[in-house]
């Protein structure tokens, strides 16, 4: 236990990972800055926070998390984990007295621990800046779902690293594996879901059961669980469906439980898969 | 907590090897197959074996780097697998090719695995400053991993196999890519770790360096233990003009 928290504070201080942490807080200064700096006056008599201002705030801080969690989270699990397991530097480490399992969860531990930092300091900031703005602050219980929501994508990229670093032996193959999992979930995914539904399951947009797949594929990608969850906390799309489905689950029976239940889903299974393939293929 | 200077089971040997087995697929032979073998306190035992034999792969299982398909390794009595960081605690590895974090200067690296033995950076400096300067690394400590030539990693993975003094050593073809002052050096420190009742395998595909430093050479081929010499059957072999090679040759059958 000692060697685990000894492995996991050693990543978290690395470099790379106070970088990354400062890259989300810059990003997200640059979205309060956008909502309460030259662009938008600030008002003598501060205006009250609306369900609609408070869907377009959520919906920009979506769109920016949704480009960046995944970008520094894949970035993270291959500096972190991917490089020094594929290039067999982890060898040096493993012949210490810790484990596979020990050296594995912790750097997931301290890479996820990194991303939840930065949300969390983002998130003040970009409530920070709106409570400059406007009379009120963002609703808590918004901005902790929104938290989480990206924690999980990060958990889930940094651990679908983690488990590429298993199924591959090369460096480049780890790397190249992982920009095409950002090319395909992050930036075609809306592209590719389209197509599927319209050439290989021959739904037409509009219909009942094109929401649902759309919905059902959205859940299936880490990276659209963020989207997913502020639509269905908002109940507002202010980007025509673009950063993900536009459409709130919650109108095709997804529940909170459901939510938390891919979630948590979402973090483990990856990073659990990684440990299996370690205990049955090293 | 592992105390670096963990003395408690020196009665037991201190490392046993039973009936390991190694396959890395399904199908084919195993690259390690029924292997037993125990390398008790004070003893060096050479492993000799040719390319492929599975050396290395008896080494790394014995160092918890990859898994046994099936039978134990115990280190001072604690299981490879099972135990791992007990029997992480008092091993100390030389790899066939030394690997480190090239971005990294050598002390960083030695605080790092220091760590892991609980030892603080003060301690681990210390101790590390001495094995960089007895493995002749002190003037290079300002270099980074990636600019040490292929000798001065090997050098380094002795320093750092040596950090928390370990009471058992696996040394993966350590000779071969030193210098002759690095090799004299090798040999030196084999022996004197032998004298302070430390266990060694040290393996080689080159016979002539274990017959004179050896206690007792096993020679494994195509996975197989086929024979383990001891002190008096090399010597017997070597008394009338004979070559080990040769013996060797002949125990595997192979004509050369
Ligand atoms: N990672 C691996 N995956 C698959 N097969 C492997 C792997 N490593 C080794 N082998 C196979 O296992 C067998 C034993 O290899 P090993 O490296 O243990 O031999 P060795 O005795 O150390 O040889 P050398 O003297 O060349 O270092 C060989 O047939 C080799 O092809
Ligand atoms: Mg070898």
């Amino acid at each position: 236990m000692q060697n685990f928290i000894y492995e996991m504070q050693r990543t978290f201080r690395s470099k790379l990972v106070i970088v990354m942490m400062i890259i989300i807080i810059l990003a997200s200064s640059l979205v309060a800055y956008g909502i309460t700096g030259p662009g938008s006056p600030k008002p003598v008599i501060k205006p009250s926070m609306t369900h609609a201002a408070q869907a377009v705030i959520f919906n920009i801080m979506n769109a920016v998390f949704l480009f960046l969690i995944p970008v520094l989270a894949i970035f993270e699990g291959y500096i972190i984990y991917g490089k020094d397991r594929t290039n067999g530097v982890l060898e040096s480490v493993v012949t210490r007295p810790t484990t596979k399992g020990q050296i594995l969860f912790s750097r997931f531990f301290a890479c996820a621990a990194s991303i939840f930092i930065g949300l969390l300091l983002s998130t003040l900031i970009i409530d920070a800046g709106v409570a400059s703005y406007y009379a009120t602050g963002l609703p808590l219980s918004m901005m902790l779902a929104l938290i989480a929501a990206y924690l999980v994508a990060g958990a889930a990229f940094i651990g679908l690293v983690f488990l590429l670093s298993h199924l591959v032996k090369s460096q480049t193959s780890v790397l190249g594996l992982a920009i095409t999992i950002f090319l395909v979930m992050v930036i075609f995914w809306d592209t590719i879901t389209f197509l599927i539904l319209i050439l290989a399951l021959k739904l037409s947009p509009g219909t009942i059961g094109f929401g649902k797949a759309e919905v059902i594929l959205s859940f299936i990608n880490p990276a659209y669980f963020g989207s997913n969850v502020v639509l269905y906390a908002t109940d507002v799309s202010l980007f025509g469906g673009f950063f993900g489905t536009g459409i709130n689950p919650a109108a095709y029976g997804v529940t909170l439980t459901s939510l938390v239940a891919v979630g948590i889903a979402w973090m483990a299974l990856p990073i659990l898969s990684a440990y299996a393939m370690a205990k049955k293929f090293d | 907590m592992i105390k670096y200077a963990q003395r408690s089971t020196f009665a037991l040997p201190m490392i046993e090897i039973r009936n390991l087995i190694k396959r890395y697929s399904g199908k084919g032979p195993a690259a390690v197959d029924d292997l037993t073998l125990t390398i008790n306190n004070g003893e060096i035992v050479g492993f000799a074996g040719l390319n492929g034999a599975g050396k290395t792969t008896t080494i790394r299982a014995c160092t918890g780097i990859i898994y046994p398909t099936s039978g134990t390794i115990l280190i001072d009595g604690a299981d490879v697998v099972s135990q791992k960081t007990a029997a992480s605690s008092s091993v100390g590895w030389v790899p066939e090719l030394p690997n480190f974090e090239p971005n990294a200067k050598p002390m960083q690296l030695l605080k790092y695995y220091g760590g892991f033995y609980g030892m603080n950076s003060e301690e681990s400096r210390t101790r590390g400053m001495t094995l960089l300067e007895a493995t002749g690394l002190s003037g290079d400590t300002n270099k980074k991993l990636r600019n040490y030539s292929q000798g001065m990693k090997k050098r380094f993975s002795l320093a750092a196999s040596m950090l928390n003094d370990p009471r058992n050593y696996f040394f993966d073809e350590t000779l071969n890519g030193l210098d002759p002052e690095g090799i004299r050096y090798v040999r030196k420190l084999v022996t004197e770790l032998k004298s302070r009742g430390r266990a060694i395998l040290l393996s080689s595909h080159i016979l002539n360096e274990l017959e004179t430093l050896a206690d007792r050479i096993a020679i494994i081929h195509r996975g197989k233990l086929v024979e383990v010499l001891n002190r008096e059957k090399i010597d017997a072999v070597m008394q009338n003009g004979g070559r080990l090679e040769d013996h060797f040759f002949s125990i595997i059958g192979l004509n050369v």
